[in-house]
This record gives C-alpha cells, structure tokens and sequence, in this order.
C-alpha cells in the first residue's frame, strides 16, 4: 500500500513538473522576421518595447565579384555580400539563426556571431554541408555591436574570403535617436596578384601568413563608399556610424578627416569616450561612433594606419552637403 | 568489302570489350603498407613520432564514375534513383543524372550526389569495401614526384588552387584527372570523397573534458592540436567530413572502394 501511494505520490510530482515546463514554454514571445540589411544601410530602429523571438536567415554563397576595378576575387559570402547582412535585435531578444549553405557551395561553413554565449558564438551547432541548413537559437544578452564571422576551419581562410558582418543588440531602452545611420566592414584581402593589377586574383596562403595584405578595404572592395557609393548626410545631422573589423590580421585606427567624433562607445559596448579623433578597432571586434555633421563637403574615412589608405584602397568618402559655417571653418583669400 | 566489314565489326567489338575490361574492378593499384602523418594527434594508433601505421591494400585508380555506378543500379534497383529508401539517401540523391540530354556526357565523370550507405553497397557489392580515414589520407599524403607531398614545397600551394581558385572548381572527366606518386588518379582537386569512418572524429567528441577534438572545429587555437596548421586542405577535409551525415548527397561528394590483400 505504502510503495502505491509513492507510486502516486511520484507520479503526481511528474505530472506538476510536466506542467511546470510546459509553462515556462508557453510563455511564448511573439515570433518577427529578423530586421536586415545590406552594408551600407542599416536596419531601421526596433520599436517594440517587449523582447520577440527573432528568426534570422543566412545563406553562404561561393561567388567571384570583383575587389576592385577589373580585379576578381573569388569570394566566399553570407548572401553574395562581403560583409553580409546587417542584424538588429533588442537585448532580451532569443534568436533563431538560420544558416543555409548553398548546394553549388564547394566548403562546408559555419558562424560564429559574438552576440552570442554559448560554444563557438554558434560555430559548434552550425558547421554545415553544401546544401543543408542549420538552426540555432541564443538569447541577446548584451547589448552592443558585433561581429558575426565563419569560422569552419581553416577559420583564417573563411575569414579572409570575405565571411563576415555586424550583429546589433539595441539596449532595451533602444539608442538616441539620429537623422543617419551606416554600416562599414574594414578587412583585408591577401592575394598572389598585386594591388591593382587586372584579372583574377587567387588567395595566398602565404601573405596572410605574413600578415601582408594586398587590399585593405571598406565593404568588402576599393571604391565601395566613394564616388556615387559615399555615404551622405546634411549639415545639421546626427550620424552614427557602426564601424566593424573582420581583420582577419589588422587592426584599424578607424578615423574620419576633417572632423572629430562627438561620442566613440569603445570596442562596440556601453563606455562612452568624448571628443575622439582615432579610435581602434580591434580585429573581430566593432565599435559605434556618433558625430554632428556640422560643416559641408568631402570628408574621407580612413584606417589612420595612412599607407593602407594611400595605397590599398581603405578609403571612403562622406559627403556632407549643405550651407557653409564660416564661423567654424572658411577658407581665407 | 565484306571482310572489312567483319574485321571493322570485330574491331568495334573488341574496343567495346577491352573497354567494359577496363572498367573492372581489377584496375586498382597496390599501396604498400607505410605510415602517414595525420591533421591531429588522436587515438591509441599514434606513433611517438605522430605518425599512423596503415596496412597494405588495394585502391581504386579513379574515382568511381558514373557508368560505374549506373551499372551497379541497373543490377541493385533498390539503388535506383526512383526506388531508394529516403532513410539511406536525401532527396538530392543521384539528381545530376535527371535533366540531362544524354548520359554519355557523364559516363566518365566522378559519380556525386551518393549518400555514404550508397557508397558503402556499392563497394560491398563488388567485394571491395569504403577507404578508412587514415587510408585515403595515407594514400592522399604522397605527391606527383615525392612519397611524402610536403617535402615538395610547391604541393600545398597547388593544392589549395582547388578549394580556392574558381577556375578550376567543377566536376571533370577522369581522362583529366592527374595522378600521384602510386598512380592513383582525382585524389585531390576533383571532388570530395567518402570515407568509411568520415565521422570518427565526432565519435573521439565524446571526451568533451579534455577539450579533444570538438574544440579545434571552431576556435581559432584549431591549430595548437594539429600537426602541421600550414596545412589548410587537410583542415579543409576534415571540416567538410565533420559536416557530413551518412545520408547526405552533395554536387562535389563521390568515393572510390579499397580491397583488402587477401
């Protein structure tokens, strides 16, 4: 008798702690289609005020685009992009990443996005065949901007052929509102051709191994952000940028001249520094820089490291347009 | 004219035999036993100096090819494309030969889109059996002119053009394929290919204390275990079995069959 009221007793505790998962399940949060875009558009800001169970999808794609005029480069992307899409999330957020690898793909890959906590920022769950897919989920713990990368081995490689982008975690009470935002990916690109020189190039082992890169450039090839490509925005305006670096070796000393960044939140987290006019960029890490466009005209976004701007194309332009401040700069006859 | 016709006829046939003749089985190549140096130090096998005994056996010269395996459907139909069981193939299974005008075109090319149990019923089925990791690596270890690839400083390099360089992507004919040092031909820059044990390495994970293996998939101290971390094709294979499941059929994924010495 004893042993069949434990029997209950037991089976009675199983049912009540049954039910109690299934109430912490059912506390479903409402299911949104990740908010993406491509460099260098930035997703719009989130306007729920709840956390919401993101679904985000990624596809790698094996592809040649070109790096620079008449010089071809054979690319490995998520979505045929270098860098890829932009994520925005809401801290308190669970993601469902979804990672496609493309049938024609020759590699397998995987990702690995530094939002995340869990093994392998998601590489460990997601290294996947041409042709498949694998999902994922991870709660947005910290708020922040991030890079997201393939880190299949060899990781460099997947690195270095372009497999990489930002993931950004709004603070629950969201960031200041601005008139602009942009995306902008620094990375480099070792290859067995020189700098310039039409035709294809092909990876080489060797100059990544000495750190020795051909290009340096912004999103993923020379002229992304110059001439009808360059950024804009008018007098008057309050621009963030979010500045990442893929690396995979450099790291940038991210700096725009001719004007001074009013708020740098340092490596991408929540330390404001003031008044800053170079900030470094660690390599796999980002960081997000506000600023005032106060005066008109040109003004070039640089790796500050200045040869890799001269003469391996980490070069864009920002192009403030409006009426003249005389009164903080005018040129004297 | 008559007997031209007849010595024509018997010529034709003769072809078509020899031919029928060369694609059996007995064109395999004999490997002597030997031992290679593996991507990882891991198991039992490893020699102090970190190299891995392999046996004798019996390897494939080419990739199985289309005919080749269209030859074994026709007398295993539960291997036809139409008949298979969704449990030992994904639906991608054989989908290179639907669509396509004529299958002369293939017939020479490297078999893909074959799951591991095709590949496995396919070799058993011809009395020969799916390389072991460390026997196609073995065998794959040698260069054109060197026993030992990387004492040729060159070999890394040319290899790499494959995975990397897009010209040279694609399936090709075994009439293009180039050999090694054992005359084994397509082990390198043609497809991947299926080996028998393609997921030991996710079996050795199950030590997940010592950090093992799992951990070298994705950190980037991937290279604090390996051998030689200058050696991105081998990363590269290793990468691509770890992803793979005894169902999957992929564009670039054949095999070839070894024999033991009886």
């Amino acid at each position: 008798m004893k042993q069949i009221s434990n029997f209950f007793l037991k089976s009675c505790l199983i049912v009540i702690f049954a039910f109690m998962i299934d109430g912490v399940c059912a506390k479903e949060l409402p299911k949104v289609e990740g908010n993406t875009s491509f460099a260098p558009d930035v997703p719009s800001p989130i306007t729920r005020n709840h956390p919401a169970y993101v679904v985000v999808h990624f596809e790698c794609v094996e592809l040649v685009k070109e790096l620079d005029n008449g010089v071809k480069y054979h690319f490995w992307t998520f979505d045929g992009t270098s860098p890829g899409k932009m994520v925005r999330v809401k801290q308190g957020d669970t993601v469902e990443f979804n990672l496609h690898n493309h049938k024609d793909n020759k590699m397998p890959h995987n990702i690995d996005i530094h939002a995340v906590t869990g093994p392998g920022g998601g590489a460990a769950v997601t290294n996947t065949s041409p042709g498949r897919t694998s999902i994922f989920s991870f709660k947005a713990l910290s708020p922040g901007i991030f890079i997201y990368h393939c880190a299949t081995p060899p990781v460099p490689l997947h690195i270095a052929n372009g497999m990489y982008g930002l993931v950004l975690v709004e603070p629950k009470k969201g960031l200041s509102k601005v008139d602009r935002e942009y995306y902008i990916v620094q990375s480099e690109f070792y290859t067995d051709s020189t700098f310039g020189k039409k035709g294809m190039h092909n990876f080489s082992q060797e100059k990544a191994l000495m750190e020795f890169p051909e290009y340096v450039v912004f999103n993923g090839r020379v002229g992304s952000l110059t001439d009808s490509n360059a950024l804009i925005a008018n007098v008057g305006d309050k621009v963030r940028l979010f500045v990442g670096n893929a690396g995979p070796n450099l790291i940038s000393s991210f700096h725009i001249i001719g004007l001074i960044f009013d708020k740098v939140f340092m490596e991408g987290a929540s330390l404001v520094n003031i008044d800053v006019q170079t900030t470094l960029i660690p390599a796999g890490g980002a960081t997000m820089v506000e600023f005032v466009a106060r005066v008109p005209g040109n003004f070039i976004i640089v790796d500050h490291a200045i040869f890799r701007a001269f003469n391996k194309g980490c070069v864009g332009i920002l192009k403030i347009i409006g009426k003249d401040n005389p009164e903080l700069f005018a040129e004297k006859k | 004219m008559f007997f031209q016709k007849i010595i024509i006829i018997f010529f034709i046939f003769f072809i078509v035999c020899f031919d029928s003749f060369a694609k059996d089985k007995t064109d395999m190549v004999l490997i002597p036993s030997g031992s290679y140096i593996p991507l990882f130090k891991y198991g039992d096998d490893v020699l102090d100096d970190e190299s891995i005994d392999v046996d004798s056996f019996y390897i494939d010269k080419y990739p199985v090819t289309n005919i080749d395996f269209y030859s074994f459907v026709k007398k295993k139909p539960e291997w036809d494309g139409n008949n298979f069981k969704l449990i030992f193939a994904d639906r991608n299974y054989l989908n290179h030969w639907k669509n396509i005008d004529s299958f002369d075109e293939i017939n020479n090319y490297p078999v893909v889109n074959v799951s591991w149990f095709a590949a496995n019923e396919y070799c058993l089925y011809l009395g020969s059996r799916l390389p072991t990791l460390d026997e196609w690596e073995y065998v794959a270890s040698s260069g054109k002119e060197f026993r030992v690839a990387k004492d040729d400083p060159s070999y890394l390099h040319n290899l790499l053009d494959w995975y990397i360089n897009s010209q040279s992507r694609g399936v090709i004919s075994i009439d293009k394929m180039t050999d090694n040092y054992w005359g084994v031909f397509g082990l390198h820059g043609v497809v991947w290919e299926w080996v028998s044990d393609f997921n030991s390495v996710i079996l050795l994970n199950t030590d997940a204390e010592g950090g093992g293996l799992e951990e070298v998939l994705y950190c980037g101290a991937t290279a604090t275990n390996a051998v030689d971390p200058a050696d991105y094709a081998a990363f590269m294979r290793f990468a691509f079995r770890n992803s793979l499941e005894a169902d999957y059929t992929i564009n670039t994924l054949g095999f070839r069959c070894v024999k033991n010495i009886k």
